[in-house]
């Protein structure tokens, strides 16, 4: 907790900026420039005019200043409101997906984006921000009672219709964070172990069942790539092994800025391996400099989660805590070929406007919580 | 923390306890993860890439990971019994690469690589310096050298910076010379041939098919290359193979409809054929009359295609450019010639056809006739002295009957009825080069002569000289017509593809050119006048003491510019087919040849005793037929 902030009242001799989590606002500050040098990066790597519309580099520098904008006003301001406009936020999640799946196109021929004036909007990633906000919504209305399995059952109702949604794109990345923030928000709300158990369990159970009826060709080749990468260099596994001497080419202090240009283009090296490219140019000191703003960040969110007095506070927090989580290991774990690959951003770092902004709305919502303190019950 | 509560805030339903035990384990679970991210990135960059050989500072040094095609197997080529007629074999070369061979130890390198390949150090030091292109390109210095010589280079690696061994893929052609022209050669694709290919997955070391099956069927034989993925370091040098993206599917192999016995025999027969008179151009074929499939094509001069597998000298090539006929044109498709009374065929058949003349009709045989003031005479230059019904005259080969024929025919009708033999026109055979002939007309004659035919060149045209020109194959392709009942086959050498596996197996349809359109007993008549032809004692065509139902008819066609004895060259020609019966009403034969002996001047029909050769070896004959004096050079002007 903030030692600057008395918590349940407002100093107005110092400002409301002055009360946020410095290290976690430093993270989040310094991960999204990390971003924006990625993107240059990728785009001088794709040969983009640094400055043209379609550029990378101008775009992602758009969107962090986008971000920073929602990042601050949202901290700056009493986190309340959000639990009052918490569901018409989440019907018009609802409302764009449905639009998402219905008219939405991405290049492989699935449902996943939106293109509203040339701009691109994955919807699944900004449901992600908004499930956590009404999973702590919904658990915290005044006068109920906490821990049990009535917990468990309205969370999953909550979250439900937007996995299915998501699912349906089909972006089975989105679909598993939802389910891993679900999760966390139930961990850090209190419900008692065996209700924990029991979801993992049916998490477990539901998996086989998954893989031999929903879960694509494709989506298996990609899921089983990391297990033997180099069996068979095609596709996936290829772009596996390239990620992978991509990183261990970046040695100790990477090639630099200028020696990635030379490499061959890894596979969507501004989103899914953003990292790779990243590590390349900045080598073992640069991938920990990433990998250590993130935990801080997951640290600081749940230490807040820790530290709040209240409920909403708590799921809140511990609920982006477990998407950073989340995304960053798995994200950076298929880049370093042990985890599936899935498609899932590394938080503020990959491009894509969506994930950048929910997660500025995410955070900020946290440091306001830091700032204004909850509302004990 | 500010308030000093002990346990944090909230704790939901949980006692102070589990929920800081909770919490414990999740901070314990965020830090493994992140942890075990910070160790495998490490660990990685510690052991290098993923296949192990390369560490970490080497790709740090700007290496680079580029695909490139791997050039897929090439189908092989097999005869109609699975005889193997082109196969692939591993061959060794050496090249170096400039850059990696320091120039002060140049000189030592290559005295101890020369000596190795036995090539002269300033030959190689010649060929390095001439190369104007990256120093990294690696530079071909020999090709096709031993096996132990490869093997040394390899073990003296250390001792000979920069020098490679390359193993390649080669074409072996083991009947070479037999069958060259219907196989073909590969050769290295060339800088023209590169820019409009390289859409197509060529690369600059690639081979491409140049002449016969190697050329016309490319697509097939090819197959499609594979890409492989290298790592280069920063200099374009190649430090690891990182495996295959997409594997090469190997080409099909074609079974050609070449019988590789007939072939034998067909290439014996010439080469026999030629010798007495120190001949040197000629041609033998046969077809299967029912299909098409050609079963023999035998050329002279030929090439030995061999000779172009692992790179042919400059020398050797211009050789075979400058010799004379040749060798490397594929005289059965590739070059016209006069058919002589060969074509007759189509003269006395579209006299029958259009009933111009009865079959039975005696027509006078004059010596000569009188035609726009001038005399055209039979070939014996006295005439015969008697009537001859078409069939007797086509017998003795008569000129004088056949002019009498053209003069009722007119040479526009005769030109149809040469179209609809299949002159004048490709055969459309899967051989790359074909010509498609000449068959004049007045229209032809407008263009191609500037004015109209006079009727002299009428009667000529009618025995197929003059301006007729034919190739071999449109000849033996119009004999097979006869013998199968009037159905022109477009002529093919390919049987089938198989997949390299042998898994899957596509025969190719036979594909009818035309029809002649001639009535049944026109055909009929014409096969038994054929068969007249090689039973007539009076010619030196006599092939009736064979035990074969064989037909066929003569031609002898002048050419090019008299001697001082005012004598033209003449070629011999015969053409005809083999029936399992002497039933010419029958349209079962599966046997049509074609024997053509350019400029033969040979006592006999030189031809007609190449025939005899041919069809002794083909159908076991234990007889000998043939008549070698025949072959000897003469002045013999007879059909």
């Amino acid at each position: 907790m903030n030692r600057f902030v008395q918590r349940g009242s407002i100093s107005r001799e110092r400002g409301v900026l002055a009360r946020l989590d410095a290290p976690s606002a430093v993270a989040t500050a310094l991960l999204g420039l990390i971003g924006v040098v990625a993107a240059w990066l990728n785009a001088r790597a794709y040969g983009q005019e640094l400055l043209s519309s379609s550029s990378l580099f101008l775009r992602m520098s758009i969107w962090v200043a986008i971000a920073t904008t929602v990042y601050l006003v949202v901290a700056a301001n009493h986190w309340s409101w959000v639990r009052t406009f918490a569901w018409p936020l989440y019907g018009a999640n609802v409302a764009l997906l449905v639009v998402t799946l219905v008219y939405g196109v991405d290049s492989g021929g699935n449902a996943r984006a939106l293109a509203i004036f040339g701009i691109t909007i994955q919807s699944s990633e900004i449901s992600k921000v908004i499930a956590t906000i009404a999973v702590a919504t919904a658990l915290t209305r005044v006068g109920r009672t906490r821990g049990g399995v009535r917990d468990v059952l309205l969370a999953g109702a909550v979250i439900g219709p937007l996995f299915l949604l998501v699912a349906m794109q089909p972006d089975l990345g989105t679909g598993l964070v939802l389910l891993f923030a679900l999760f966390g928000a139930l961990l850090f709300s209190g419900v008692a172990s065996r209700w924990l158990a029991a979801l993992a369990a049916l998490g477990a159970a539901v998996v086989p069942i998954a893989w031999v009826f929903v879960i694509r060709e494709y989506q298996k080749e990609r899921l089983l790539a990391f297990i033997d990468p180099h069996a068979d260099p095609a596709g996936p596994k290829y772009q596996l092994t390239r990620s992978i001497n991509a990183i261990a080419g970046g040695g100790l202090f990477g090639v630099g800025f200028d020696g990635s240009a030379s490499v061959a283009p890894l596979p969507v090296q501004e989103s899914d391996f953003v990292f790779a490219s990243l590590v390349r140019a900045t080598g073992l000191i640069g991938g920990l400099l990433v990998i250590g703003l993130l935990a801080l960040l997951a640290a600081r969110l749940v230490m807040h989660a820790w530290n709040s007095d209240d409920a909403f506070g708590v799921i809140l927090a511990g609920g982006m805590a477990s998407i950073v989580t989340f995304q960053a290991v798995i994200n950076i774990g298929m880049n370093l070929g042990i985890a599936p690959i899935t498609g899932i951003p590394l938080p503020l770092v990959s491009y894509g406007g969506a994930s950048v902004v929910s997660l500025a709305f995410g955070l900020g919502l946290v440091q306001s919580h830091v700032a204004y303190g909850g509302t004990p019950e | 923390m500010s308030t000093g509560g002990q346990t944090g805030g909230f704790g939901g339903g949980l006692s102070a306890t589990r929920r800081q035990l909770r919490f414990l384990a999740v901070a314990f679970v965020g830090l493994t993860l992140f942890g075990a991210l910070a160790v495998r990135m490490a660990a990685l960059q510690v052991a290098g890439g993923i296949s192990g050989g390369t560490n970490a500072g080497e790709l740090a040094q700007g290496h680079q990971v580029v695909e490139r095609p791997i050039t897929p197997d090439r189908g092989r080529i097999l005869d109609r019994q699975g005889r193997v007629l082109a196969k692939n074999v591993a061959t060794y070369s050496i090249e170096i690469v400039p850059g990696n061979l320091p120039l002060t130890a140049r000189p030592q390198v290559l005295a101890e690589l020369g000596a190795i390949i036995m090539m002269d150090p300033a030959r190689i030091t010649m060929m390095l310096d001439r190369v104007t292109g990256s120093m990294w390109d690696p530079v071909r210095i020999a090709n096709n050298i031993n096996e132990s010589a490869a093997r040394l280079i390899d073990e003296e690696r250390d001792a000979l910076p920069g020098v490679q061994t390359i193993i390649e893929a080669h074409r072996v052609y083991p009947f070479g010379a037999v069958v060259s022209h219907v196989v073909g050669y590969v050769a290295r694709i060339d800088a023209t041939e590169l820019a409009t290919l390289s859409s197509a997955g060529y690369s600059a070391k690639d081979f491409i098919g140049r002449a016969g099956v190697e050329a016309s069927y490319e697509a097939e034989l090819r197959g499609t290359p594979g890409v492989q993925a290298l790592e280069l370091d920063a200099r374009g040098r190649v430090i690891r193979d990182l495996g295959i993206i997409k594997a090469p599917i190997p080409g099909k192999t074609l079974v050609l409809t070449i019988d590789m016995t007939a072939q034998q025999h067909a290439y014996d027969a010439l080469t026999w054929g030629l010798k007495p008179a120190k001949n040197k151009h000629g041609v033998v074929a046969a077809m299967d009359p029912q299909t098409g499939e050609v079963l023999a094509l035998a050329s002279y001069p030929s090439y030995d295609n061999n000779d172009f597998a692992t790179g042919i000298t400059n020398e050797q090539y211009r050789a075979y450019l400058q010799s004379k006929f040749g060798p490397l044109v594929d005289a059965a498709v590739a070059e016209q010639d006069p058919p002589g009374s060969t074509y007759k065929l189509v003269t006395y058949s579209c006299a029958l056809q259009n009933s111009l003349v009865g079959p039975n009709e005696g027509l006078s045989t004059p010596a000569y006739v009188e035609v726009g003031g001038e005399k055209f005479y039979e070939w014996n230059k006295t005439g015969f002295g008697r009537t001859m019904t078409p069939a007797i005259g086509f017998s003795f080969s008569s000129a004088v009957v056949t002019y009498q024929l053209a003069q009722r025919i007119k040479i526009d009708r005769l030109s149809q009825c040469g179209h609809a033999w299949g002159f004048g026109a490709p055969t459309g055979i899967d051989l790359p080069g074909e010509v498609s002939g000449v068959v004049p007309d007045q229209a032809w004659a407008q263009v191609a002569i500037n004015r109209g035919l006079y009727d002299g060149e009428v009667l000529q045209s009618a025995l197929g000289q003059g301006y007729d020109l034919v190739t071999p194959m449109q000849l033996l392709n119009a004999y097979a017509a006869l013998a199968n009942g009037g159905t022109l086959w477009t002529p093919h050498v390919a049987l089938e593809f198989r997949s390299a596996d042998g898994a899957t197996v596509e025969p190719v349809a036979p594909v009818q050119l035309g029809s002649v359109g001639m009535r049944a007993n026109v055909l009929a008549y014409m096969r038994a006048a054929a068969r007249l032809v090689v039973t007539n004692h009076y010619m030196h065509a006599d092939l009736s003491q064979m035990p074969l139902n064989v037909v066929g008819k003569t031609g002898t066609a002048e050419y090019g510019v008299r001697d001082k004895k005012g004598r033209l060259p003449y070629h011999n020609w015969l053409a005809g087919f083999v029936a399992p019966t002497a039933n010419w009403a029958r349209t079962d034969a599966r046997f049509a040849y074609v024997s053509f002996m350019f400029g033969s001047n040979t006592v006999g029909n030189a031809a007609v005793e190449v025939t005899k050769k041919f069809l002794q070896g083909q159908f076991n004959l234990t007889g000998n037929y043939t008549i070698p004096g025949y072959l000897r050079l003469g002045n013999y002007y007879g059909e």
